[in-house]
């Protein structure tokens, strides 16, 4: 669709230097010559000009306002209507801590401890995706969890999520910040929908966040949560929103 | 470069390593398919970086595999066109684990959105095409008027189908009353990524970062002409066509007045005065959103350099595959004929499979 010179119909008066036309059915702000005199209803011959992205009227036709038609042309679907969506946002690094320092033998999520080992607190970190969505409004946040059969008991074990503040890993220890009930897994059991705080999203959107982090201060249980290196999918998360 | 640990940079830089692939589908913010049967050792990935849309991903996969079949029949199929989306991982091996099995660091490379599978005797082939796809093929129902800011205008036009990051380097502005863009969307997109100035690309992540049009400044890496078995030649291509040594960049202040920047290149081959023409070839472009002098100005300085990469001295690598490394980047380039020269990534074919044989870049050489 390309438009050189069409006719328009005003549907404002000219104030300043501009007014409203019905062009193709949608209505847009037009520039108007300086010396025309625009009233609502008149028809207008405009063009395109400024690299063919402005519209100007340059005169009026017809020796009088035309009638308005009798099926006015529908609405065309508004531009900015308030936008929602699903962002799927995989997990940048998995890792764990404890007093050692990085786990380097895998990328596994441990939270406990095992043998006198040291207490881990595993993370997963989203890195900058989030902050893709500025601005929006966090509604809904799932992370997809995987409990491999490794580790631990082989019942379901209760795992204590944390907010972690960094977005990829830090040299030293994560940051945990709130805390909250996490999923409940056997091993070998993956929960491809566990829903978590929308605040904890939003605080990712908001950049004042960057990860999910399974810590226990007394050590126990001690559970192992698949790493990115086990599945592709471990701790996706999919934030909803609305802006 | 994308970011990885110090253990798998040095394991990519030794060029000798045990490589991973994966690739898993995606239905909206269904996984699909967790890892698909790729075999083939053409499987690859293409960009061109100035393309509209720089990615394409090709690869095939056996039509049944462990009980699963791959013809694309049905919505959610993993290998239908129906939005599925691919999430592409390459891997390197950094250890063993206490099992046994492999440790693989994973990168992620990039998403697609599958463009067609098709069936053939016992493989189905398919070919997936960058997220800017999704831009492309969007043009627009009624024209689009923006209105707000760039920042706002840019969501307004991409969102929700991607989703974007604004460098905070950018200083964002008003957009004057009366823009109208009639049905190209991401002809829009470029519109107002030319007018600010900016330039985005879609990140391995799978959103759309919007930054200053400038080349990377840190070296990602250094090729060496024999080392690794890394080739290294002169591009040959010579062409006139679509060289400009010379930006006009005009727009309209609030006022109705007219404002105008224009842009010299006085360092490359096709500079003013140098063999290639005495006289400016100006390239003119007017924009609407251009409403002050120096808006004008900025927006001719980086349209120059933008076009200054057509006409740039470019050179042929053929090297391992560096499954880190992304267009964009930039390199050095050493020969008996160069010296640590500078350049940036500007295509790349890298294989996605080990037996793939060797990874082609084109080289721009940075003036």
């Amino acid at each position: 669709m390309t438009y050189d010179a069409v006719r328009a119909i005003a549907t404002t008066a000219k104030s300043g230097s501009t007014c409203s036309a019905d062009i193709a059915g949608v209505i847009t702000t037009i520039e108007v010559a300086r010396d025309l005199t625009v009233a609502a209803g008149d028809a207008l011959l405009v063009l395109k000009y400024g690299g063919r992205s402005q519209w100007c009227a340059i005169t009026r036709l017809a020796t009088a306002a035309p009638a308005a038609p009798s099926d006015p042309t529908p609405a065309p679907p508004q531009p900015h209507q308030p936008q929602t969506g699903r962002l799927v946002v995989p997990a940048f690094q998995t890792a764990s801590h404890r007093s050692s320092g990085w786990r380097t033998d895998n990328d596994d999520v441990y939270q406990g401890q095992f043998g006198g080992q040291g207490n881990h607190a595993g993370c997963a970190f989203y890195g900058t995706k989030p902050r893709s969505l500025d601005g929006a409004t966090v509604t809904s946040a799932t992370i997809r969890v995987s409990r491999p059969d490794a580790g631990g008991a082989n019942s379901a074990q209760p795992t204590t999520m944390r907010l972690v503040t960094q977005n990829k890993r830090p040299a030293g220890a994560p940051t945990l910040g709130a805390s909250t009930s996490g999923p409940s897994l056997r091993r070998g059991q993956t929960v491809s929908s566990f829903a978590i705080p929308t605040s904890w999203a939003q605080a990712m959107v908001d950049g004042t966040a960057g990860g999910l982090g399974f810590f226990v201060a007394d050590g126990s249980p001690y559970v192992i949560l698949a790493g990115r290196g086990r599945s592709s999918s471990s701790f996706t998360m999919t934030i909803g929103w609305t802006r | 470069m994308i970011d990885m640990s110090d253990l798998a940079a040095a394991i990519l830089a030794r060029g000798n390593q045990t490589r991973f692939l994966r690739i898993s589908s995606w239905y909206g913010d269904q996984l699909v398919a967790d890892t698909l049967p790729v075999a083939d050792a053409t499987a690859s990935e293409t960009v061109v970086r100035a393309d509209t849309v720089p990615e394409r991903l090709t690869f095939q996969v056996p039509r049944r595999d462990r009980g699963v079949d791959y013809t694309p029949i049905g919505v959610q199929h993993p290998l239908a066109a129906n939005g599925q989306r691919l999430k592409v991982e390459l891997g390197v091996q950094t250890g063993i684990r206490d099992d046994g099995t492999p440790n693989v660091e994973y990168l992620q490379r990039r998403w697609y959105v599958i463009y067609e599978s098709q069936p053939t005797g016992d493989t189905v082939s398919v070919e997936a095409r960058g997220l800017l796809w999704l831009i492309q093929e969007a043009r627009m129902v009624s024209p689009y008027q923006p209105s707000g800011t760039f920042t706002t205008a840019i969501r307004g036009l991409i969102e929700p189908a991607l989703t974007v990051v604004f460098d905070p380097a950018l200083t964002d502005r008003a957009i004057p009353a009366g823009i109208n863009y009639d049905d190209d969307r991401l002809g829009a997109v470029q519109a107002l990524l030319t007018a600010w100035p900016a330039e985005g690309h879609v990140t391995e992540d799978g959103y759309f970062s919007i930054g200053p049009a400038t080349d990377a400044a840190a070296v990602s890496l250094a090729l060496t002409a024999g080392a690794g078995g890394t080739m290294i030649r002169a591009n040959g291509d010579s062409t006139r066509d679509g060289v400009f040594n010379a930006v006009v960049a005009r727009g309209t202040t609030s006022d109705g007045g007219i404002v105008q920047g224009v842009s010299y290149d006085i360092t490359s081959p096709a500079a003013i005065g140098s063999p290639f023409n005495d006289l400016p070839v100006p390239l003119f472009f007017d924009s609407p959103l251009l409403t002050t002098q120096p808006q004008a100005q900025a927006a001719s300085v980086t349209r120059l350099a933008t076009l200054m990469r057509r006409s740039a001295e470019s050179y042929d690598v053929t090297m391992v595959p560096h499954i880190a490394l992304q267009e964009g980047d930039r390199v050095t380039l050493t020969t008996d004929l160069l010296d640590g020269v500078p350049g940036i990534v500007e295509t790349l074919t890298l294989p996605l499979q080990a037996g793939g044989g060797a990874q082609s870049l084109n080289v721009r050489r940075l003036t």
